[in-house]
């Protein structure tokens, strides 16, 4: 079985938040959601001072606190590997956005449910690449199989030293990050 | 009959407003109603894939618009497209926003009253304005008429209309963005270079922000392809750009001289016999002069102007000697010597000069010769000509080199409140919002209000609109069918603007609007042609009609880009380092170098310096809603060292004073700028309270710039405004 998950080249990224728009406008979204957001942070000091970017979303954890805090299963676990939530049973408790560390879902008032990355499951069953991904100008984005050694996605993580976002928290995120 | 009413409020004062706290969020609901528990992002039915060209800036990338039932759904990049290659950036994916904007212009509207405005039928907008043309033609002559345009796909339609009116006074937005760089890349080659970036291995970016101010997707693509190959990326700019962040140095500039630098560079390349001989012997004229120009101008001469250190400016030319030919200078876009500031022209002469010491010039990884449009020239009616020479003199005596077809638009408001050397009673002004795009926002206004007919032709209600007497709206670039772009990034390529959706409210692309004021005006036998035949002309060359082009959404070239040796479009066929057309003009032949005109001196003086963000294109995106949530303001960027002696933190509202005007604007203290200078993202601030999610959001920095100019290119040196900065009290 698959395990579907990101490489983020963070060398590559240059903080344009593209990959922001695409996802609000492929599941559109209101301007307020955002599923995928940047975040930049400046070290250093002048004149040698810099500026880190980082794109946050679900990071589709295998052992995901939303999924384990959610009261009526709605959130689950695919066997694919993604994270994704049956709407109908959600009661908009809001427990899992308080449980993601990553802080990854944004609630809808309107629908009375939170959103977040879903790693475009409607695309990436017909064979195309995720909004994020398909859009990045800087062509910092890279999805694929992680249990597959051969694909792309495996091989950057070996070659470029991708790490996740906060392993120590152990929930096993899916979204490596070469910084 | 509808009536809009805007808040009234006193428009001369020019104050841009400080942000409000909270980020206000436009009334735009969602494209459509779901239930809860239907999935969005999902359809009933497959989507149509309508292969068209992006409006949001002048890029004109290929993207693909998924239609379902005669609505937009989302659009993507055209991955057959050279310039997306399937990507897209913000602005672009944000379309579909600009689309069902519920601010957008919808109906012709008529000026009633100060901020109020009955809806009108175009055949009454066409005849009044027609009238009043009539009227102003009769009584002051042609050249009473001045013209603003975004250069777009139809800029033949309002050229043409002024060639029939009579007046010569027709201006793009060329002098403010780019036109010093341009003038000197066509005096020293012939043609406007383009980086070969993919291929380059060290690349030197002055101001040009390839993260922010994103032209062409691919080339963001292809500078992070050529860094992830080992090329080596240096960002020279006052300001720590992402660009900057992304890079592997950045070098802190004192802004306005990068002149000096690029000659230090020079220097070192010829001192040290680093410079490719035999290019430069085959292919240059007035090598020898530059040399003996260059002999004093050292890495240590620059040094103290630049405050960048010596051995740095040494270091640089040696690493990118190293490289050459796959080594290069980024001609640039607005940054450092766009439009910038009074020395822009002779330092863009400066960086083509220092790529020509590379030999770079037709190389892989070097400077290329841009593709030949490949599309066949329509001929309008011949019209008379004009009598009237222009009233900023560009072309002319006054302004030799100025481009005489963009224009000095900056120049408008003098001659307007002058009425020197002749009056302007009215303006049209086709998708460009003046009265927040030219220097000195309150002496802009103070022109656009003087004319007795101002009619502005747009999407959007702009701050130039609620001046306006009439208001003419435009379909968006998702409405409207095209001249075919020419288009293609290192290669030649055609892509066909076509409707994706059906006009929506009472819109007409610009040059139905243009052609309806003409025939209104008795000019109907210049303009007994319509786009379709403009389409079917220029396509006539590559044997394809309007039907294929629209299925297949482009036609390109299949040849690689065009390596070898360039011809260079010069009078002496050579790269002319040493130019005599300059030294006719008045003007030093070699790429000399002059401080900027204006210092900041004093502990709260500071030069103002302009940019982008990958948000928003000038002052025209502010209303979107996808886009405002990405970046909903401007704050004043400020040095943290000069911040603490002016005792300022970061979130402070500052007072912004210059000779034009004052603003209040947060502070954004940071280690990521030049001590001397402030920096501001332009665009924002929009004053009119028709723009829901804009209104009052962040703040104008054209309140606080200089009309200066470049003397050779006529361009806007924006560049030259010296601000003093302190709290708000």
């Amino acid at each position: 079985m698959a395990r579907y998950g990101l490489v983020v080249d963070l060398t590559k990224c240059v903080g344009c938040g593209s990959c922001t728009v695409a996802c609000q406008a492929q599941w559109e979204l209101e301007p307020e959601e955002r599923w995928l957001r940047l975040e930049i942070q400046e070290e250093g000091v002048y004149p040698s001072a810099s500026q880190r970017f980082t794109t946050v979303q679900c990071m589709h954890c295998d052992d995901a606190p939303c999924v384990r805090v959610c009261p009526t299963a709605a959130n689950y676990k695919r066997r694919d590997g993604l994270v994704l939530m049956h709407e109908g049973r959600c009661i908009g408790c809001k427990y899992c956005v308080v449980a993601c560390p990553y802080q990854a879902r944004v609630f809808n008032e309107e629908r009375g449910t939170p959103g977040k990355c879903r790693l475009c499951d409607v695309r990436i069953q017909k064979g195309v690449q995720p909004a994020c991904v398909l859009s990045c100008p800087a062509g910092a984005r890279y999805f694929g199989d992680l249990d597959d050694p051969t694909s792309e996605v495996s091989r950057l993580i070996v070659l470029k030293k991708a790490r996740q976002l906060r392993p120590d928290l152990r929930t096993g995120p899916n979204i490596y990050y070469v910084r | 009959m509808s009536r809009i009413r805007l808040s009234r409020r006193d428009f001369l004062k020019a104050i841009g407003a400080a942000g409000a706290l909270s980020i206000g969020v436009g009334a735009v609901g969602a494209t459509r109603a779901l239930g809860k528990g239907q999935t969005r992002g999902t359809w009933d039915e497959m989507p149509h894939l309508i292969p068209t060209v992006c409006g949001m800036c002048d890029a004109r990338c290929g993207v693909l618009a998924y239609v379902v039932r005669d609505r937009l759904y989302k659009l993507e990049g055209n991955y057959r497209h050279s310039q997306s290659q399937g990507k897209i950036c913000s602005r672009g994916s944000a379309g579909v926003k600009l689309l069902y904007d519920p601010d957008r212009l919808k109906y012709p509207l008529k000026r009633v009253g100060d901020g109020l405005f009955d809806r009108i039928s175009w055949e009454q907008a066409f005849q009044e304005i027609a009238g009043k043309l009539a009227q102003i033609r009769e009584k002051d002559g042609p050249q009473a008429l001045a013209w603003a345009v975004h250069p777009d796909l139809s800029e033949l339609w309002d050229r043409q209309f002024m060639a029939a009116f009579g007046s010569p006074n027709i201006f793009t937005q060329s002098s403010l963005g780019q036109a010093s760089a341009r003038l000197a890349s066509r005096l020293t080659l012939g043609w406007e270079p383009v980086p070969d970036l993919k291929n380059a291995r060290h690349i030197v970016l002055f101001g040009r922000n390839y993260a922010e101010s994103i032209f062409y997707t691919a080339a963001t693509t292809a500078l992070m392809q050529a860094k992830e190959k080992g090329a080596r990326i240096v960002v020279i700019d006052p300001r720590l750009s992402r660009m900057a962040s992304q890079a592997h140095e950045w070098i802190p500039i004192r802004p306005g001289t990068d002149g000096a630098m690029l000659q230090a560079m020079m220097n070192v390349l010829i001192a040290e016999a680093l410079y490719d001989a035999p290019f430069v012997e085959a292919n240059t004229v007035g090598f020898q002069e530059l040399k003996d120009f260059l002999a004093d101008k050292t890495p240590a001469w620059a040094s103290t102007m630049c405050d960048v250190p010596a051995e740095t400016i040494r270091r640089l030319a040696q690493e990118m000697a190293s490289a050459r030919p796959a080594a290069l200078v980024d001609p640039g876009r607005h940054g450092a010597w766009g439009a910038t500031y009074s020395n822009s022209f002779q330092t863009a002469r400066a960086a083509l000069a220092l790529n020509a010491l590379l030999g770079n010039y037709g190389s892989k990884g070097g400077l290329l010769t841009p593709p030949p449009s490949p599309l066949g020239g329509f001929l309008p009616p011949a019209t008379s000509p004009l009598q009237a020479a222009r009233a900023d003199g560009a072309g002319d005596a006054q302004a030799p080199l100025a481009s005489s077809r963009d224009g000095v638009f900056q120049m408008l408001p003098e001659i307007i409140l002058t009425e020197q050397p002749h009056a302007i009673r009215a303006l049209i002004a086709n998708h460009v919002n003046p009265a927040r795009s030219l220097p000195n926002t309150a002496k802009a206004m103070r022109a656009l209000a003087k004319l007795d007919l101002l009619v502005v032709i747009d999407t959007q209600l702009t701050d130039t609109a609620e001046l306006a007497h009439y208001i003419l709206p435009e379909s968006t670039y998702l409405e409207r069918l095209d001249p075919p772009s020419p288009s293609g990034y290192l290669l030649s390529e055609v892509a066909l603007r076509q409707p994706v959706v059906k006009a929506m409210y009472d819109s007409k692309p610009a040059y139905e609007i243009v052609d309806g004021l003409a025939k209104a005006l008795g000019l109907g036998e210049d303009f007994s042609f319509t786009v379709e035949d403009v389409i079917s002309e220029s396509l006539k060359p590559l044997s394809l009609d309007q039907a294929e082009l629209s299925r297949e959404g482009l036609w390109r070239d299949a040849k690689e880009p065009a390596y070898g040796k360039p011809s260079f479009d010069t009078p002496s066929g050579r790269i002319e380092l040493l130019s005599r057309r300059l030294e006719a003009a008045g003007f030093d032949p070699l790429p000399a170098y002059s401080p900027p005109a204006a210092l900041p001196r004093g502990s709260d003086a500071f030069r103002l310096v302009q940019g982008r963000d990958a948000a928003h294109t000038g002052t025209a995106t502010q209303n979107n809603a996808y886009l405002h949530m990405l970046s909903p303001e401007n704050r004043l960027w400020i040095s943290a060292s000069r911040a603490a002696r002016l005792g300022i933190k970061s979130g402070d509202l500052l007072v912004v004073s210059s000779p034009a005007g004052d603003i209040r604007i947060k502070a954004n203290v940071t280690q990521g700028i030049h001590p001397d200078a402030v920096f501001m993202v332009h665009g924002f601030g929009h004053n009119t309270s028709a723009q829901r999610t804009a209104y009052h959001q962040g703040v104008n920095d054209n309140v606080l710039t200089s009309d200066a100019r470049d003397p050779v290119a006529g361009s806007a040196a924006m560049g030259e405004t010296i601000v003093r900065v302190r709290r708000a009290r």
